[in-house]
Protein backbone atom coordinates (compact mmCIF):
# COMPACT_ATOMS: atom_id res chain seq x y z
CA UNK A 1 0.00 0.00 0.00
CA UNK A 2 2.75 2.49 1.27
CA UNK A 3 4.51 1.10 -2.27
CA UNK A 4 1.63 2.05 -4.07
CA UNK A 5 1.34 5.64 -2.93
CA UNK A 6 4.82 6.43 -3.18
CA UNK A 7 4.47 5.53 -7.12
CA UNK A 8 1.29 6.99 -7.31
CA UNK A 9 3.17 10.59 -5.70
CA UNK A 10 6.04 10.42 -7.87
CA UNK A 11 3.86 9.51 -11.18
CA UNK A 12 2.15 12.83 -10.54
CA UNK A 13 5.76 14.51 -10.03
CA UNK A 14 6.97 13.22 -13.20
CA UNK A 15 3.75 14.39 -14.94
CA UNK A 16 3.62 17.92 -13.58
CA UNK A 17 7.33 18.27 -15.45
CA UNK A 18 6.67 16.99 -18.10
CA UNK A 19 3.62 19.40 -18.62
CA UNK A 20 5.29 22.11 -17.54
CA UNK A 21 8.30 21.64 -19.45
CA UNK A 22 8.20 22.76 -23.22
CA UNK A 23 10.38 23.05 -25.78
CA UNK A 24 13.56 24.11 -24.18
CA UNK A 25 14.72 21.13 -21.69
CA UNK A 26 15.42 21.43 -18.16
CA UNK A 27 19.21 22.05 -19.07
CA UNK A 28 17.74 24.99 -21.24
CA UNK A 29 20.79 25.30 -23.95
CA UNK A 30 19.44 24.39 -27.45
CA UNK A 31 21.61 24.34 -30.54
CA UNK A 32 19.28 27.18 -31.53
CA UNK A 33 18.92 29.98 -28.52
CA UNK A 34 21.39 32.13 -27.81
CA UNK A 35 20.25 31.98 -23.82
CA UNK A 36 20.06 29.70 -21.39
CA UNK A 37 18.37 30.04 -18.26
CA UNK A 38 19.38 27.82 -14.66
CA UNK A 39 16.95 27.40 -11.59
CA UNK A 40 18.25 26.10 -8.45
CA UNK A 41 16.51 23.20 -6.45
CA UNK A 42 14.14 24.55 -3.91
CA UNK A 43 15.85 24.88 -0.68
CA UNK A 44 15.94 26.04 2.67
CA UNK A 45 18.00 29.43 3.45
CA UNK A 46 20.30 27.95 5.67
CA UNK A 47 21.43 31.72 6.88
CA UNK A 48 18.13 33.08 8.45
CA UNK A 49 17.36 30.27 9.83
CA UNK A 50 20.36 30.36 11.71
CA UNK A 51 20.03 34.34 12.38
CA UNK A 52 16.24 34.65 13.11
CA UNK A 53 15.09 30.43 13.68
CA UNK A 54 12.96 31.10 11.17
CA UNK A 55 12.60 28.75 7.71
CA UNK A 56 11.84 30.11 4.14
CA UNK A 57 11.81 27.85 1.03
CA UNK A 58 13.40 29.62 -1.76
CA UNK A 59 14.24 29.37 -5.29
CA UNK A 60 17.07 31.10 -7.39
CA UNK A 61 17.26 31.46 -11.14
CA UNK A 62 19.88 33.40 -13.97
CA UNK A 63 19.56 33.57 -17.81
CA UNK A 64 22.33 34.36 -19.17
CA UNK A 65 23.02 35.00 -23.44
CA UNK A 66 26.01 34.95 -25.62
CA UNK A 67 24.86 38.02 -27.53
CA UNK A 68 24.01 41.38 -26.49
CA UNK A 69 19.99 41.70 -24.99
CA UNK A 70 18.19 44.72 -23.39
CA UNK A 71 14.76 45.14 -21.65
CA UNK A 72 15.39 41.55 -19.98
CA UNK A 73 12.83 40.52 -17.90
CA UNK A 74 13.14 37.19 -15.62
CA UNK A 75 10.73 35.62 -14.39
CA UNK A 76 10.83 32.84 -11.32
CA UNK A 77 8.50 30.86 -10.13
CA UNK A 78 8.06 28.55 -6.52
CA UNK A 79 5.51 25.54 -6.74
CA UNK A 80 4.62 22.80 -4.27
CA UNK A 81 4.14 19.50 -5.55
CA UNK A 82 0.73 18.39 -4.01
CA UNK A 83 -1.21 14.99 -4.03
CA UNK A 84 -3.71 15.76 -6.47
CA UNK A 85 -1.77 18.75 -8.48
CA UNK A 86 0.70 21.38 -7.93
CA UNK A 87 0.24 24.47 -6.30
CA UNK A 88 1.43 28.06 -7.35
CA UNK A 89 3.00 29.95 -4.47
CA UNK A 90 4.59 32.90 -5.25
CA UNK A 91 6.22 34.61 -8.56
CA UNK A 92 8.94 36.99 -8.31
CA UNK A 93 9.86 39.20 -11.91
CA UNK A 94 12.78 41.63 -12.20
CA UNK A 95 13.35 43.77 -15.14
CA UNK A 96 16.44 45.25 -16.43
CA UNK A 97 15.95 47.79 -18.63
CA UNK A 98 19.43 48.15 -20.23
CA UNK A 99 21.65 46.58 -22.37
CA UNK A 100 23.08 43.16 -20.98
CA UNK A 101 26.36 42.19 -22.58
CA UNK A 102 27.44 39.17 -23.30
CA UNK A 103 27.82 35.94 -20.98
CA UNK A 104 26.66 38.63 -18.27
CA UNK A 105 24.10 37.06 -15.98
CA UNK A 106 20.34 38.35 -15.40
CA UNK A 107 19.88 37.26 -11.99
CA UNK A 108 16.83 36.75 -9.69
CA UNK A 109 17.21 35.55 -6.18
CA UNK A 110 14.52 36.78 -4.30
CA UNK A 111 11.76 34.24 -4.66
CA UNK A 112 10.77 32.65 -1.37
CA UNK A 113 8.50 31.90 0.77
CA UNK A 114 8.74 31.36 5.06
CA UNK A 115 7.82 28.28 6.15
CA UNK A 116 4.27 28.07 8.70
CA UNK A 117 5.70 24.16 10.20
CA UNK A 118 8.51 21.18 9.10
CA UNK A 119 6.15 19.41 7.21
CA UNK A 120 8.37 17.38 4.62
CA UNK A 121 7.39 18.88 1.44
CA UNK A 122 8.18 19.04 -2.12
CA UNK A 123 8.80 21.96 -4.10
CA UNK A 124 9.99 23.33 -7.61
CA UNK A 125 10.87 26.55 -8.83
CA UNK A 126 10.28 26.99 -13.14
CA UNK A 127 11.69 30.34 -14.85
CA UNK A 128 11.10 32.14 -18.19
CA UNK A 129 12.22 35.27 -19.69
CA UNK A 130 11.70 37.63 -22.38
CA UNK A 131 14.46 39.94 -24.30
CA UNK A 132 14.72 42.24 -27.14
CA UNK A 133 17.62 40.93 -29.42
CA UNK A 134 18.80 41.49 -32.72
CA UNK A 135 15.34 44.20 -33.24
CA UNK A 136 12.88 41.78 -31.62
CA UNK A 137 11.76 40.02 -28.67
CA UNK A 138 12.91 36.72 -27.91
CA UNK A 139 11.12 34.40 -25.15
CA UNK A 140 12.74 31.62 -23.43
CA UNK A 141 10.64 28.86 -22.08
CA UNK A 142 9.86 27.33 -18.90
CA UNK A 143 12.71 25.92 -17.37
CA UNK A 144 12.24 23.57 -14.24
CA UNK A 145 14.70 22.88 -11.41
CA UNK A 146 16.44 19.70 -11.79
CA UNK A 147 15.92 17.86 -9.04
CA UNK A 148 12.72 17.79 -6.54
CA UNK A 149 14.11 17.31 -2.92
CA UNK A 150 11.98 17.20 0.35
CA UNK A 151 12.49 19.96 2.66
CA UNK A 152 10.99 20.04 5.88
CA UNK A 153 8.86 23.50 4.98
CA UNK A 154 5.33 23.40 5.42
CA UNK A 155 3.57 26.14 3.64
CA UNK B 1 20.69 13.96 0.07
CA UNK B 2 22.24 15.99 -2.43
CA UNK B 3 24.09 18.55 -1.63
CA UNK B 4 22.58 21.72 -2.66
CA UNK B 5 24.92 24.24 -4.73
CA UNK B 6 24.03 27.96 -4.57
CA UNK B 7 23.84 30.07 -7.35
CA UNK B 8 24.97 33.18 -5.34
CA UNK B 9 28.30 34.44 -4.38
CA UNK B 10 29.30 35.08 -1.04
CA UNK B 11 28.68 38.95 -1.65
CA UNK B 12 25.24 37.67 -2.82
CA UNK B 13 24.73 35.48 0.32
CA UNK B 14 25.56 38.32 2.79
CA UNK B 15 22.73 40.60 0.71
CA UNK B 16 20.31 37.74 0.67
CA UNK B 17 20.76 37.24 4.26
CA UNK B 18 20.12 40.59 5.12
CA UNK B 19 16.75 40.67 3.06
CA UNK B 20 15.53 37.91 4.54
CA UNK B 21 16.59 39.06 7.88
CA UNK B 22 15.05 42.93 7.08
CA UNK B 23 11.51 40.57 6.10
CA UNK B 24 11.68 38.83 9.22
CA UNK B 25 11.91 42.17 11.06
CA UNK B 26 9.34 44.36 8.91
CA UNK B 27 6.80 41.08 9.48
CA UNK B 28 7.16 42.00 13.35
CA UNK B 29 7.85 45.58 13.74
CA UNK B 30 5.28 46.97 11.17
CA UNK B 31 2.39 44.57 11.18
CA UNK B 32 0.27 47.26 12.66
CA UNK B 33 0.94 49.54 9.69
CA UNK B 34 0.56 46.10 7.41
CA UNK B 35 -2.63 45.29 8.88
CA UNK B 36 -3.91 48.66 8.27
CA UNK B 37 -2.71 48.24 4.77
CA UNK B 38 -4.51 45.06 4.29
CA UNK B 39 -7.57 46.85 5.33
CA UNK B 40 -6.85 49.71 2.67
CA UNK B 41 -6.22 47.04 0.07
CA UNK B 42 -8.99 43.95 0.92
CA UNK B 43 -11.21 47.39 0.67
CA UNK B 44 -10.87 49.25 -2.36
CA UNK B 45 -8.42 46.99 -4.44
CA UNK B 46 -5.77 48.65 -4.43
CA UNK B 47 -2.78 50.51 -2.40
CA UNK B 48 0.43 52.25 -3.07
CA UNK B 49 3.27 54.07 -1.18
CA UNK B 50 6.43 55.10 -1.42
CA UNK B 51 9.33 53.21 -0.51
CA UNK B 52 13.07 54.59 -0.73
CA UNK B 53 13.90 54.94 -4.32
CA UNK B 54 10.98 52.81 -5.39
CA UNK B 55 7.42 53.58 -5.98
CA UNK B 56 4.79 50.51 -4.95
CA UNK B 57 2.18 49.57 -5.84
CA UNK B 58 0.11 47.34 -4.28
CA UNK B 59 -3.22 45.63 -6.14
CA UNK B 60 -5.51 42.58 -6.48
CA UNK B 61 -5.57 40.61 -9.99
CA UNK B 62 -8.17 37.93 -10.40
CA UNK B 63 -7.46 35.40 -7.42
CA UNK B 64 -3.89 37.13 -6.77
CA UNK B 65 -2.28 40.44 -4.81
CA UNK B 66 0.70 41.34 -7.18
CA UNK B 67 3.03 44.55 -6.46
CA UNK B 68 5.25 46.26 -8.60
CA UNK B 69 8.18 48.26 -7.26
CA UNK B 70 8.89 50.86 -10.05
CA UNK B 71 11.70 52.62 -9.34
CA UNK B 72 12.42 56.72 -9.85
CA UNK B 73 15.20 56.24 -12.07
CA UNK B 74 14.49 54.67 -15.57
CA UNK B 75 18.12 52.92 -15.59
CA UNK B 76 17.64 51.22 -12.08
CA UNK B 77 15.65 47.33 -12.07
CA UNK B 78 11.99 47.47 -11.67
CA UNK B 79 10.30 44.19 -9.47
CA UNK B 80 7.06 42.55 -9.04
CA UNK B 81 5.65 39.48 -7.24
CA UNK B 82 2.24 37.63 -6.87
CA UNK B 83 1.11 35.58 -4.39
CA UNK B 84 -2.47 33.41 -4.29
CA UNK B 85 -5.69 35.06 -2.79
CA UNK B 86 -5.98 32.69 0.20
CA UNK B 87 -10.09 32.16 0.90
CA UNK B 88 -10.29 33.40 4.61
CA UNK B 89 -9.83 36.39 5.70
CA UNK B 90 -7.28 35.51 8.70
CA UNK B 91 -5.30 34.26 6.00
CA UNK B 92 -5.77 37.15 4.01
CA UNK B 93 -4.01 39.51 6.56
CA UNK B 94 -1.35 37.55 7.52
CA UNK B 95 -0.53 36.57 3.35
CA UNK B 96 -0.42 40.26 3.04
CA UNK B 97 2.01 41.13 6.19
CA UNK B 98 4.69 38.28 4.19
CA UNK B 99 3.94 40.13 0.89
CA UNK B 100 3.98 44.30 2.39
CA UNK B 101 7.68 42.87 3.85
CA UNK B 102 8.80 41.28 0.91
CA UNK B 103 7.97 44.10 -1.31
CA UNK B 104 10.04 46.38 0.95
CA UNK B 105 12.91 44.24 2.55
CA UNK B 106 15.01 45.42 0.12
CA UNK B 107 16.47 43.51 -3.19
CA UNK B 108 19.18 40.83 -4.09
CA UNK B 109 21.38 41.95 -7.48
Amino acid sequence: MRKFKLVTVFTIIAISIAMFTGPVNSSATTAKSPCRIEVSIAHISKDILAKTGRRAVKVDAFSKCNVTQSKVTLTVELWKVGEIGNHFLTLRVKRSPGITMPGRHVENFATFVFCKDRILTNYFGVAYSKAFIAGKWQFAHHVLSRKIIPIHCGT
Amino acid sequence: MDSFESFLTPEQLIRESEVLSECCRLMLEERLRYENQAEILLETGSFSRVNGDYSLKYKMKDDRFVWHAKPFSPNENSYSSEVPIPEAMVDKIETLIEFFAQSEAGFIS
